[in-house]
């Protein structure tokens, strides 16, 4: 299982916003089953990834092909997953947990359903000095999840 | 429980969304490289542009707050079943649907993601995911569907309308309550209408 890492700086380019909201189109949400790990809450608001949720971790979502896909006409549009024995992609996924079970601890290696927005591009934040964490987000707000 | 939780159900993440076409498969896929999609399957996919609104914990560190894009990509796969027979009328048109700048709304599941080769535009990032989305509704809302949406708006508004500013706090609120009035006066006539018992 090969979870991003955060690297330093060398290979990193955070990415800028885009400067006005001319045709940009609307956010996606999306509803799946997760399990995630390396969950962690931020003490300090100036620590959130995503301003007011304080919990971060690895999620990990199942992607599996749908037959229509494997048939001739179809191959050579699916990208190769770097472990060729699943269809796993990793996120990182934001959450809040005020003052409630279940603690984040409790979100490892559960099954979680969710409903949140989806950011299927890498985002790059700063957790450290010169230690970047590059990787797709997923945000999910008002406790849009259940075990 | 390992074993239990890893039998969990298998089903593909839905999304949706509603975005601007960039364009379809034909000009926006080296064709050369996935030849067996043919000609008809690439007018039958194509681009949409989403962006994600993001706010950091500091907003001027990155991924600095504001509107960051991505792109998704939709195919209906018409060489398979039940596409082949439910985009019918998608396949006889000469002409793609997905023209740019068309908004298209969409409900769909996530078959994968596109490899990066084959796209002629493809995104910065080796870790960037483009969806592939295959539509379960969906919604091309032509430029006819969308003038005849303003013209119908423009239309209802003028008469009945006193202010133009459609988030005039006036049209939620009215000094009469309408609703008070009515239960009290229903309450009233109910005690009227109940004979009178002297108690005893």
């Amino acid at each position: 299982m090969s979870v991003p890492t955060p690297t330093n700086e060398d290979n990193v380019h955070p990415r800028r916003p885009l400067d006005n909201q001319k045709n940009i189109g609307g956010d996606m949400s999306m509803m799946f089953f997760t399990r995630s790990r390396f969950s962690r809450k931020f003490t300090s608001p100036d620590e959130h990834h995503i301003k007011g949720l304080n919990v971060e971790a690895v999620a990990a979502i199942i992607f599996p092909p749908p037959p229509w896909i494997s048939i001739p006409e179809y191959t050579g549009l699916l990208a190769c997953s770097e472990n060729d024995n699943s269809n796993y992609a990793y996120f990182s996924l934001n959450l809040s947990m005020y003052n409630q079970a279940p603690d984040p601890s409790e979100l490892t290696d559960t099954w979680f359903f969710m409903y949140g927005r989806v950011h299927p591009y890498a985002l790059t934040w700063e957790v450290g000095p010169n230690n970047y964490y590059t990787i797709p987000a997923l945000i999910v707000r008002d406790q849009g999840y259940q075990p | 429980m390992f074993n239990r939780t890893d039998a969990y159900p298998i089903t593909p993440p839905i999304v949706s969304f509603t975005g601007l076409i960039i364009g379809p498969g034909s000009t926006l896929l080296k064709s050369e490289a996935v030849p067996g999609l043919g000609d008809i399957q690439l007018k039958c996919c194509g681009f949409v542009q989403l962006s994600t609104f993001l706010a950091p914990g500091i907003p001027t560190r990155t991924p600095f707050k504001g509107f960051h894009p991505f792109q998704v990509f939709i195919i209906f796969p018409i060489h398979a079943n039940p596409w082949s027979a439910l985009c019918k009328k998608m396949t006889e048109r000469r002409e793609t649907q997905f023209h740019s700048n068309v908004i298209l709304s969409c409900t769909g599941k996530v078959a994968g993601f596109l490899d990066h080769r084959i796209m002629v535009d493809p995104p910065q990032l080796t870790q960037d995911y483009v969806f592939i989305v295959v539509p379960d509704t969906w919604q091309f809302h032509d430029k006819a569907d969308r003038d005849s949406i303003s013209a119908s708006a423009s239309m209802a508004t003028p008469s009945k309308q006193p202010s133009t500013d459609p988030f005039d706090p006036a049209r939620f609120t009215s000094s009469s309550k309408p609703v008070t009035r009515q239960t009290t006066s229903l309450a009233n006539q109910t005690l009227h209408a109940k004979p009178m018992t002297p108690s005893s």
